[in-house]
């Protein structure tokens, strides 16, 4: 039940953007809520970069576990609508520790309950970095947990824009393009007409205008397979073959999720 | 909202005992929509800017399941004969779509078949103006459990309007313990790192420790085999298991490591599988290209899967009357369906088809008749599953497109617990008779 009302507070019910909130990791909490840790202050987090609420700027948080949900705390602080996107499991010796992002998202119980963030509040979308690529080798006696983010996680280009969002920032710590899978959702917004910036929450700097490059299989019918493929290949264990599809070599192939 | 719907020419078809009831309230579908995720593992109930699961339950006569139920199981009969008869037919087996490495592994399942246990399948049914078709059957990796199960039970609950036709999960565990014993490891295999697919196997697992089952979550890579029996060897678990239930495509499975095993869900595994990786044979949408060459007596399939050919028998370019399907696709990906497929979809397709035409199928249309719920029309695919080959429930499915795909609807589908009207329980025209 704790974990349930933790999701209500992330997840607002009759919320705007609470639609787009995945359960996923609230759902398979279990642990005394006692023993979370502290996972860091969220009102140290960098935030003067961040546009006024007011403005009607979507924000796409890509930092690494905590840090992430760490900003968003600080960004509904301002006025932001924080969307947690963690499409993840837990699991024994993970290859991705989540562990500090479920400590953050903790942190949430104590943060959100206090303030008032209004409905029409912007979102700030809140993704974890190391996602595609995990903390450890994901060699085959590991629970393979990494994750990709795909268009359909996120609101259409459409919904954005009739709810007067026409700007989103992605504050990340790569230079330049955001991860691929990433460019895939912002990449069609763009297209769409939302203008796209980028920042680095650790310098001091002001977001920048971004022009998402086109990803490869840009809006191709199979690239949630191929997305997902490219983590199913590892989970798998055969790093380096990849799975082909009947386009491409004498083989069954596979398109989409299961049955 | 119940009854009739008139046809293109304004013709009233019969509905044959199906219609959608009353929507749940919005604050009872808001807790439904709760306990779906934290009871039932539904952890996906929004894509893109849909929201997947429907507040309005679809409602079928008794007379009606009893008449699919009944279609399913004389489809899943021959089904189970038809896999067995294509298993010492490897000169078939390139008819299918099947990949080198996969046909080499159904050859030597011709001397030693893997041992079975709780065979699990899903018929997808629609309701078209020729009465009830279906498209496909999902006999490798049905998925749907969640939904038909967990979602579908909690709609039941707040509806008051009906009660499950059949609960697939229990059926499925139900028959995974009676085949096993109690207290067995069941070993249940998929890709990890997908929570689409994780759900469904923690929803699965969950039942089965109710019949006092041991499930352990794994990842195909860790299984190791002895004398042909399966053991996990994983960071968190090495042992022997007593069964596998396999959520990963059978036609993933060559991409594995050598040492994982995988030709054993093909052939000689002792330890049993649901299901087996034979099922391919069927699974594949050219499984109706060798009907004729078969002894196996499948007229329930001949009358309810539509006309199918080889794309290079049959003119289907530009020809609206055609479906093109690949051979081992999913949940609706890579179907070009005329006036529905977006054109840079449709082109791609066709090119795959014209250059690899014996990965796939062209289909004839069949003209799905939506049903009214509410203020929409909606076109309804019910997934009727078999266990062991009786009928175990209904994964339901409806789009304001006839393509049901991974922007569908899920449904809650229900028997009606009142006595259906005189005319609510008519059996749409050109069907067959129920069976049971």
């Amino acid at each position: 039940m704790y974990y349930q009302q933790l999701y209500e507070l992330w997840a607002p019910p009759g919320g705007l953007w609470t639609p787009w909130v995945k359960p996923v990791l609230f759902a398979q909490l279990q642990s005394n809520p006692a023993e979370h840790k502290f996972p860091g202050d969220w009102r140290q987090r960098p935030i003067g970069w961040a546009p006024s609420p007011a403005d009607r700027t979507a924000i796409i948080i890509d930092l690494p576990g905590a840090d992430s949900v760490l900003t968003a705390l600080a960004l509904a602080d301002k006025g932001y609508r924080p969307v947690p996107l963690f499409n993840c499991c837990l699991g024994p010796s993970p290859v991705l520790n989540l562990t500090p992002v479920v400590d953050a998202l903790n942190l949430g119980n104590e943060v959100l309950s206090k303030l008032a963030i209004p409905y029409h509040a912007p979102p700030a979308f809140v993704i974890d970095s190391r996602r595609s690529k995990g903390d450890t080798e994901p060699t085959p006696g590991k629970f393979d947990n990494r994750w990709v983010v795909l268009p359909q996680d996120f609101p259409s280009a459409r919904f954005m824009l009739s709810h007067g969002v026409q700007q989103a920032v992605v504050a990340h710590h790569r230079v330049g393009q955001p991860e691929t899978d990433l460019a895939h959702v912002l990449r069609r917004w763009q297209e769409a007409g939302i203008n796209i910036l980028r920042v680095n929450p650790m310098r001091d700097e002001r977001p920048a205008p971004l022009q998402v490059a086109r990803p490869s299989h840009f809006r191709e019918m199979w690239y949630t397979f191929l997305a997902t493929v490219g983590l199913r290949r590892n989970a798998a264990g055969g790093f380096g073959s990849a799975i082909p599809i009947p386009s491409s070599s004498d083989s069954t192939g596979y398109r989409g999720g299961f049955g | 909202m119940c009854g009739d719907v008139p046809d293109m020419d304004g013709a009233v078809v019969e509905t044959g005992g199906i219609h959608f009831g009353a929507p749940l309230r919005d604050d009872a579908h808001a807790g439904v929509r709760r306990r779906a995720i934290f009871d039932c593992c539904k952890w996906d109930p929004r894509v893109e800017d849909v929201e997947v699961l429907s507040p309005v339950p679809l409602l079928l006569s008794r007379e009606a399941w009893r008449h699919l139920a009944g279609l399913a199981e004389a489809l899943a009969r021959e089904t189970i004969a038809a896999e067995r008869e294509l298993l010492i037919r490897p000169d078939l087996h390139r008819h299918l779509g099947l990949g080198g490495s996969i046909r080499r592994a159904l050859r030597a399942a011709a001397e030693g078949p893997p041992a079975e246990m709780a065979r699990v399948m899903r018929f997808d049914f629609h309701f078209t103006s020729d009465g009830w078709r279906i498209s496909e059957v999902n006999s490798d990796v049905p998925g749907g459990f969640v939904e038909a199960s967990g979602y579908a039970g909690l709609v039941a609950e707040a509806a008051a309007s009906g009660t499950l036709p059949a609960d697939p999960a229990e059926a499925l565990a139900s028959a995974v313990a009676a085949a096993t014993g109690p207290g067995a490891t069941i070993g249940l295999v998929h890709a990890t790192a997908y929570t689409d697919d994780r759900q469904v196997m923690l929803f699965l697992a969950r039942r089965m420790e109710r019949h006092g089952l041991r499930p352990m979550l794994i990842g195909p890579d860790q299984l190791r085999w002895t004398n042909a029996r399966a053991e996990i060897d994983s960071d968190w678990h090495r042992g022997p298991v007593q069964g596998l239930v396999r959520f990963f495509p059978a036609e993933w499975l060559p991409n594995l490591p050598r040492s994982s095993g995988w030709r054993h869900h093909f052939a000689g595994s002792r330890t049993p599988l649901c299901n087996p990786a034979t099922a391919l044979l069927t699974q594949s949408k050219r499984f109706p290209l060798v009907w004729d060459r078969l002894k196996t007596d499948i007229d329930t399939w001949r009358q309810l899967l539509p006309q199918t050919h080889d794309p290079r028998e049959v003119r289907w370019n530009g020809q609206d009357h055609w479906v093109l399907k690949p051979a081992l696709g999913r949940v609706g990906d890579g179907i070009l369906l005329a006036g529905v497929t977006p054109d840079r979809q449709r082109r791609r397709i066709a090119r795959d088809a014209r250059w690899h035409p014996r990965y796939w199928v062209a289909q004839r249309r069949f003209d799905s008749i939506p049903l009214a719920a509410g203020d929409e029309h909606l076109h309804v695919c019910l997934g009727v599953f078999t266990v062991d080959g009786r009928a175990a429930g209904v994964y339901g499915r409806a789009s304001a497109s006839p393509l049901i795909d991974h922007l569908a609807r899920d449904v809650a589908v229900l028997v009606e617990e009142r006595e259906p009207s005189p005319t609510a329980h008519v059996r749409p025209r050109n069907v067959l008779p129920a069976t049971v």
